[in-house]
């Protein structure tokens, strides 16, 4: 190899490497930790949507509870009071599922973008889905009224926030690209821009707008699932569950992308594929979920960090857990937004804002247990 | 077998390299060493991909890179940036085993962590597997960068050629971790690896590498054994410093040290 007078130094010795910790049982306690987390938060979410069921104005307790939904599928198991059936079933039952399907649909979309942008403090906001969301909605709310609708404003409302959530990032997408790629830095100064014009444009409806229209607006801006009805339920789910079902297949390429695009790509990752995916699956998931309950902050935020702290920011567990627990988060701040204060309702975006905000600072001075976010 | 013919790069108006053509067969070590601006980690990116030669060619294995699937590649090529940016808290192991990235879908997660495994004893970060990855110092994070692209092309399939690129692997490592890495990296070359290395240290790209290419404002100055490229002439119209042969009378060992700049200061720094 070297020619004479270019000999090679001489080895040097070196210590004994200490004996690896590391051997097939450490591969199965990684996969069982996933899925031991993944379980657990499962069944929490469940105990939390049986607590959605029971408390409110008529407590029932969890096995009555139960024995109602069971009765509902049409499992006989004993006397079932009409009103608790009412209760359970007519009122609280569509509005547990909505609150299901936005806490998963907003804690699955910021770990998407948190994992796009390889930043902690992404969160949809900031491809304009949520802007363009309350502008379709708020055109509705003012104009709908003078404007002679042909569609009610149940239908109107929650398909032009979805179609404002697709139409706005699409425009954020579109002003980001060049030539064929899409600069993540320049995609966030997009967002920004946008997301300034939007409510700029929600700035000139309120102005527009009746003294009762205003209160619907700021209802709307503060988030509620006050209007939840098993149609906002069958509109709500399909696109929620079909952003689940694909997240998970993106999550190794998230991984590779934590380690910058460069390297992604040299890792076999198709960056730009995955960029779209990605935006494409979060203005899908946002825009069926803030369509009917308004703008809900801080649980897309909330629930991806705490789930990295515990246990990593690996997106296998991330994706799903933090849709998990942000079902669990909405749920839990729903029914406190109609218990506290009852029979008033406080909206949910006061709630979460007011509970995640001190949360999450606190959890920002206390860092994660395995330094870093 | 890595062909690269006639490799040009242009951005705007300025040439970043201009017609390099070299080949390096399967097991062998290129050093790539020249003053800041020749043209060293602008080839590392034509390597990579990240910029395409024109007009030129690369070719791996017989086979023009352009023409290679980015899924394909992954598995063949492996690239250590100077610097990486993980800003997540992985755990060194979890680090490591993203090299397995673009086998996830042909193998077991065991067959993973065993290459992992192997991959972090050759560069010697075995100690520090559960430790999480930021709260590494910079040279012991370099170290496990470079476990990681070693695990993303530890094994080939067979007839298929490897790559590797590495730019300044040595750059934040201590004195004995620059030469075990090296060693570590020469041994990995052994196993059929083509490696691309730059090094700004003379002395060990002359130890490590089987042959040296030396840049100069994107030519090729010299491409070869090590005492044909590194001679004094060469490095001292090069670099711009005046340099001198030192031989380590243990082991002859033979250098080049340079003690200060050259008298006329044409060249150096100078992009």
């Amino acid at each position: 190899m070297m020619e004479a007078g270019w000999v090679e130094a001489p080895a040097v010795a070196e210590p004994e490497p200490e004996p690896a910790q590391l051997g097939p049982q450490v591969v199965l306690r990684r996969q069982r930790r996933v899925w031991l987390v993944l379980g657990g938060l499962f069944v929490a979410m469940l105990l939390c949507a049986a607590l959605g069921l029971g408390l409110g104005a008529m407590r029932i307790p969890l096995v009555r509870v139960l024995e109602v939904l069971l009765h509902g599928i049409g499992v006989q198991v004993g006397p079932i009071g009409l009103e608790e059936q009412g209760v359970v079933l007519s009122i609280r039952l569509p509005r547990v599922l909505l609150g299901l399907s936005v806490g998963a649909a907003l804690g699955v979309s910021g770990a998407l973008m948190q994992g796009l942008f390889r930043n902690p403090l992404a969160d949809p906001t900031l491809i304009g889905v949520s802007s363009g969301a309350a502008l379709g909605a708020k055109t509705v709310i003012v104009l709908g009224a003078s404007g002679g609708w042909a569609l009610s404003r149940d239908v109107a409302l929650p398909a032009c926030a979805f179609l404002g959530a697709l139409v706005v990032t699409w425009l954020v997408w579109g002003l980001a690209r060049r030539d064929g790629r899409t600069e993540v830095p320049t995609l966030l100064l997009a967002g920004i821009a946008i997301n300034a014009l939007a409510m700029s444009l929600q700035g000139v409806l309120a102005l527009l707008a009746s003294d009762a229209q205003l209160r619907t607006l700021t209802f709307w801006t503060l988030g509620s699932l006050g209007g939840a009805t098993y149609d906002a339920v069958w509109l709500s789910l399909p696109g929620v569950l079909l952003v689940l079902l694909g997240a998970p297949f993106l999550a190794g390429s998230l991984n590779a992308l934590l380690l910058g695009e460069g390297d992604a790509r040299c890792l076999g990752v198709d960056v730009e594929r995955l960029k779209r995916v990605t935006v494409l699956l979060t203005a899908l998931a946002v825009g069926s979920a803030v369509a009917f309950s308004g703008n809900v902050g801080f649980v897309g935020l909330l629930a991806p960090h705490l789930l990295r702290m515990a246990f990593g920011p690996d997106h296998r567990l991330l994706l799903i857990g933090s849709a998990l627990l942000g079902a669990i988060v909405l749920t839990l701040a729903d029914l406190a937004s109609r218990t506290l204060l009852a029979p008033q309702e406080i909206p949910l975006g006061i709630l979460t804002a007011a509970l995640g905000a001190p949360f999450f600072l606190w959890l920002l001075r206390r860092r994660g247990r395995r330094g870093g976010f | 077998m890595l062909e690269l013919r006639d490799v040009c790069v242009k951005v705007g108006q300025r040439s970043l390299l201009s017609a390099v053509s070299f080949r390096m067969a399967p097991g062998e070590v290129l050093g790539v060493v020249g003053p800041n601006g020749a043209g060293k980690t602008t080839l590392l990116r034509v390597l990579t991909g990240e910029l395409a030669p024109r007009p030129g060619s690369v070719s791996l294995g017989g086979q023009e890179l352009a023409r290679l699937s980015v899924a394909t590649l992954a598995r063949q090529r492996a690239y250590l940036p100077q610097q990486a940016a993980l800003d997540f808290g992985f755990s060194v192991l979890e680090v490591v085993l993203l090299g397995r990235t673009p086998h996830r879908s042909r193998e077991s997660q065991r067959v993973s962590l065993e290459i992992a495994t192997r991959a972090m004893e050759l560069a010697d970060v075995t100690p520090l597997a559960a430790r999480p990855y930021l709260e590494l110092s910079g040279g012991e994070q370099q170290r496990v960068q470079l476990a990681r692209v070693l695990t993303q092309i530890w094994d080939g399939a067979a007839g298929q050629s490897r790559l590797l690129l590495l730019d300044e692997p040595t750059a934040s490592l201590d004195l004995r971790h620059q030469h075990s890495t090296l060693s570590s990296v020469r041994r990995f070359a052994a196993s059929g690896v083509t490696v691309v290395v730059v090094l700004h240290d003379l002395a060990l790209a002359a130890q490590y590498a089987d042959r040296l290419l030396l840049l100069e404002a994107g030519r090729i100055v010299g491409f070869g054994k090590t005492r044909d490229v590194l001679t004094l002439d060469n490095v001292s119209r090069t670099f711009g410093v005046t340099s001198h042969h030192v031989t380590v009378a243990e082991t002859g060992l033979s250098l080049i040290v340079a003690s200060g700049p050259a008298p006329r200061a044409s060249k150096g720094d100078s992009p």
